[in-house]
């Protein structure tokens, strides 16, 4: 009897990064069918140009372990038609909030920890399928401490604010 | 569904589909077949604002015009609007070119972020009545009246900023900007601006900002070139940045506060060391106040060039303000702790690293809760 599928988690390059400065990285890679966009594979392994103390990726690992997708300019152009907050994240983001939203109905996304992304993602209808790194780490056996938007009450509090207009 | 503050829907876009048209000299019927529209109407209707583009449209028409995606949904970017004019001596072409663009992302996210915020931009602006035909003196009065009516006391320098971001809601903005620059000025249909750049001296800066503010009050009477040369050949454009150096001289000078100054030290100090103390109170250069004090009939231009002024400048007694602005900074600090902006978005936008922004924030006083 084939192993059950494992759930499909989309991360972006904020949640990839404190994974590994937490040290749950491994854990969710095992547990969870993870995937992202081209372009925050790029930004994992560019580094965060404007970040001096960025984390450093385990390239070979993360190619072995995460499926990359490509978002497409249809898709793009969709979503920034869809809500002008798309204009309001940076590339990786963008692209990754696009592929998903079109693309994948069932896969989880996790929280990048940066309120505009998670309205971006509330804008486009993504909000059930937010999940934040510590809920998704615990799922693991894994208790990271995780910076204070990396958790639970925080996107919880966030999606809260955005859905009352606040 | 879209949060109550952001805008719905993309009020530039068809604008931008027009900008992008006529950059790629493409005319309606041109671009319809492109995308593949039946006749030229859709297309019409598209710019015009009555129809909706549709995602596969938009790329098709992005593909035919050559520009990317952002060219027409980016809204930290001025596209086919903003006049600029620098204060520029020998600087490229190409050098100019690549800082407006990067200008072009503060004004916009000033803009952008103002509306987020509900705060209307005041389409209302003050203009000077001086005009071609106006003498020197028509702009040292000007000069002088606005600095009376702006209320700017004894050392008109010192509160200029603050009251051409409070009465005349102008975005004043100290930058790094290409060399050779050391101002412009930009008009915007949602609000003009200056940016003064901060390598300047603080003798400069505040002529810089007073020269450039002659420039936003007469655009209209008197059009400035793109590039104002400190030293212009053309008779008009010579004429024009001579009547912007009578305005601020006036305005940062004011015969009021300077004569009793004037009378009081000449009478026991020599020029060259009148012009010095001067400078040093009105925090601008000696040969601003030389030419100042010519101008007014006090002083020789004989005398003034015995005094060899050009080369000496003021000392920096004024601190050196912090990059931007505090009204700047907090208004980007807000759009990130409201979610208007990612972290990563707006350091792309400022051209800064996260350090930089959080040394900024810091300089500016403004308290930013940043993540990452």
């Amino acid at each position: 009897m084939p192993a059950p599928a494992r759930q499909i988690v989309y991360v972006d390059t904020n949640v990839v990064i404190e994974a590994i400065d937490t040290g749950c990285w491994k854990a969710l890679l095992n547990q969870f069918d993870i995937r992202t966009v081209a372009e925050v594979r790029r930004e994992t392994q560019a580094g965060h140009r404007r970040i001096k103390s960025y984390v450093v990726v385990d390239k070979d690992l993360f190619d072995e372990k995460v499926k990359v997708f490509e978002a497409t300019s249809v898709q793009i152009a969709a979503a920034q038609l869809r809500t002008r907050l798309m204009a309001q994240i940076d590339a990786g983001e963008r692209d990754l909030l696009a592929y998903v939203a079109a693309q994948d109905k069932n896969a989880l996304l996790l929280t990048t920890g940066d309120r505009a992304a998670v309205r971006t993602a509330c804008a486009l209808g993504l909000d059930d399928r937010l999940r934040s790194l510590e809920e998704l780490a615990h799922a693991c056996g894994q208790k990271p401490k995780v910076e204070e938007w990396f958790t639970k009450k925080w996107l919880s509090k966030v999606k809260t604010e955005y859905l009352l207009g606040i | 569904m879209d949060t109550a503050t952001a805008p719905t829907t993309y009020s530039h876009l068809p604008r931008r589909i027009i900008v992008a048209r006529e950059k790629s000299r493409l005319s309606q019927a041109d671009l319809s077949k492109h995308v593949g529209f039946k006749d030229r109407q859709t297309l019409a209707a598209i710019e015009s604002g009555q129809r909706r583009v549709t995602a596969e449209e938009l790329v098709a028409i992005a593909e035919a015009t050559g520009q990317d995606l952002d060219f027409f949904t980016d809204p930290f970017r001025l596209v086919g609007e903003g006049a600029f004019s620098y204060r520029a001596s020998g600087t490229p072409t190409k050098a100019l070119d690549a800082f407006e663009e990067q200008a072009g992302c503060w004004l916009a996210l000033w803009r952008q972020l103002g509306e987020c915020r509900g705060e209307s931009p005041s389409l209302l602006r003050p203009r000077l009545a001086i005009n071609a035909q106006s003498t020197f003196e028509d702009a040292q009065a000007a000069g002088e009246a606005v600095g009376r009516e702006l209320q700017l006391g004894d050392v008109p320098a010192e509160k200029l900023i603050g009251a051409l971001e409070g009465k005349f809601k102008l975005l004043v903005l100290e930058v790094d900007m290409p060399k050779g620059v050391s101002g412009a000025a930009v008009q915007l249909a949602t609000g003009d601006a200056i940016l003064i750049n901060r390598a300047e001296s603080p003798g400069r800066k505040a002529f810089d900002l007073a020269h450039e503010l002659f420039h936003v009050l007469t655009w209209d009477a008197l059009p400035p070139e793109r590039v104002d040369r400190e030293n212009p050949t053309g008779y008009k454009q010579k004429r024009t940045e001579q009547l912007a150096d009578n305005f601020a001289a006036a305005l940062l000078m004011p015969e009021a506060e300077l004569k009793p100054r004037w009378e009081k030290l000449i009478a026991k100090s020599s020029v060259k060391e009148v012009l010095g103390v001067l400078a040093e109170h009105f925090h601008v250069s000696t040969a601003a106040v030389g030419w100042r004090v010519v101008a007014l009939g006090w002083l020789k231009k004989s005398e003034l060039s015995k005094a060899s002024t050009r080369s000496a400048t003021a000392k920096p007694k004024a601190a050196t303000r912090p990059l931007f602005s505090q009204r700047f900074v907090e208004r980007t600090a807000w759009g990130i702790d409201h979610g208007e902006l990612s972290v990563q978005r707006l350091l792309g936008l400022l051209d800064l690293e996260l350090d930089e922004f959080r040394a900024c924030c810091q300089a500016n006083g403004v308290k930013a809760e940043i993540g990452l």
